[in-house]
């Protein structure tokens, strides 16, 4: 074989080998890889639309004082006056709110939910919750875009449901049901 | 002849001078200061948008790619490096977000076979011209053979010479 059929040779095989690398590697998958059930919550630290300061880290930090039937449970919601889905979880969410979730003794677990405005104009949310009622803590501003890739949020609505111990026990993408968010609550 | 023979190298050493003036230029012209706004779309369309089928944020109109774009012009403002920036979207989202392919493990590949194909081109031309060089070289005449030919030459020129005459005649 002359050197020239044996350099076409191996450009051959070099593209023939690169092709199949390429074909038998992982394909990009348009589904999310992560999961952050069974991991540490990230922080929501913030100021919400009525000015009040909300920090998640420091409601964990005063569950650590306390018996773990009074420890917190907390709901993080993101979610978008443009968002279509965020009416739907609207009702379930003002009754998370309001009535709390009830053990089976009877006892009511203490509860708190927090919204996390995601890609949403302060005075859409203000008219968002103007129109569909409820009084609960909402970060908006420029902090809610760290707060949405820290907990790898894709879009609106998602809720994370975060055990007193810190830990993400629940994660729900799209529209929640007060059931799913209650039957993950045990105190 | 060896006019020709010098200005075939002088156009190869030109040829040689051009490919790697280029190369030079794309690869140091790039690495000077930027600004903050052209890292910043720089990094946004090597981002793949998580939502969308591997559209980059800079082209994508999906609520999380207007999060990351605004995030990363905050994240390059702050002084964060591209390498840090990339390595945040990566571990938020998966290393498909990456559109860059890494320099390291089998990714190299599409780094290095360009320049492996290339070379072994290259090689492979210069092996055939030479080759090719050697073969008119081989087919030169022995001096056996030259001194038949001018002998057949001188034959056939006779030859003609001698018509000719007969013609005029």
């Amino acid at each position: 074989m002359t050197p020239f059929k044996w350099a076409t040779a191996v450009i051959a095989a070099l593209s023939i080998a690169f092709i199949v690398i390429l074909a038998v590697q992982n394909q990009q998958q348009n589904t999310p890889n992560f999961d952050l059930v069974g991991e540490l919550s990230p922080d929501v630290e913030g100021e919400s639309a009525r000015g009040e300061a909300i920090d998640l880290d420091q409601i964990l930090q005063q569950n650590r004082s306390k018996v773990p039937a009074q420890q917190t449970w907390v709901a993080v919601n993101f979610f978008a006056s443009w968002c279509s889905g965020c009416i739907v979880e609207h009702g379930d969410l003002l009754q998370f709110h309001e009535e709390g979730v009830v053990n089976d003794d009877g006892v009511v677990c203490p509860t708190q939910l927090l919204g996390v405005a995601f890609n949403d104009e302060e005075a859409d949310v203000k008219d968002f919750f103007d129109r569909l009622g409820g009084d609960w803590p909402v970060v908006v501003g420029s902090e809610t875009n760290q707060i949405a890739l820290d907990f790898s949020v894709l879009t609106a609505p998602e809720t994370f449901l975060i055990a007193p111990s810190g830990l993400i026990v629940l994660k729900v993408i799209g529209p929640v049901t007060y059931q799913r968010l209650s039957e993950s609550i045990s105190c | 002849m060896l006019k020709a023979k010098l200005l075939r190298r002088f156009s190869w050493i030109l040829l040689t001078a051009t490919f790697f003036t280029a190369l030079i230029i794309g690869s140091v012209g790039r690495s000077g200061e930027q600004s903050s706004a052209d890292r910043a779309a720089g990094l946004a369309s090597s981002i793949a948008c998580p939502q969308c089928s591997g559209q980059p944020v800079s082209e994508s109109n999906a609520p999380i790619a207007q999060v990351i774009r605004a995030e990363i012009k905050n994240q390059v403002d702050s002084g964060l490096t591209d390498d840090q920036i990339r390595a945040f979207y990566r571990t938020k989202y998966g290393d498909w977000v990456d559109l860059n392919p890494g320099n390291d493990g089998i990714e190299i590949l599409v780094w290095v076979s360009p320049f492996l194909i290339a070379g072994v081109a290259i090689g492979g031309m210069i092996l055939a011209f030479s080759r090719r060089r050697d073969a008119d070289t081989d087919n030169e005449l022995s001096d056996e053979s030259r001194k038949r030919v001018q002998e057949l030459r001188t034959t056939y020129e006779s030859g003609e010479s001698h018509r000719g005459q007969n013609d005029r005649e």
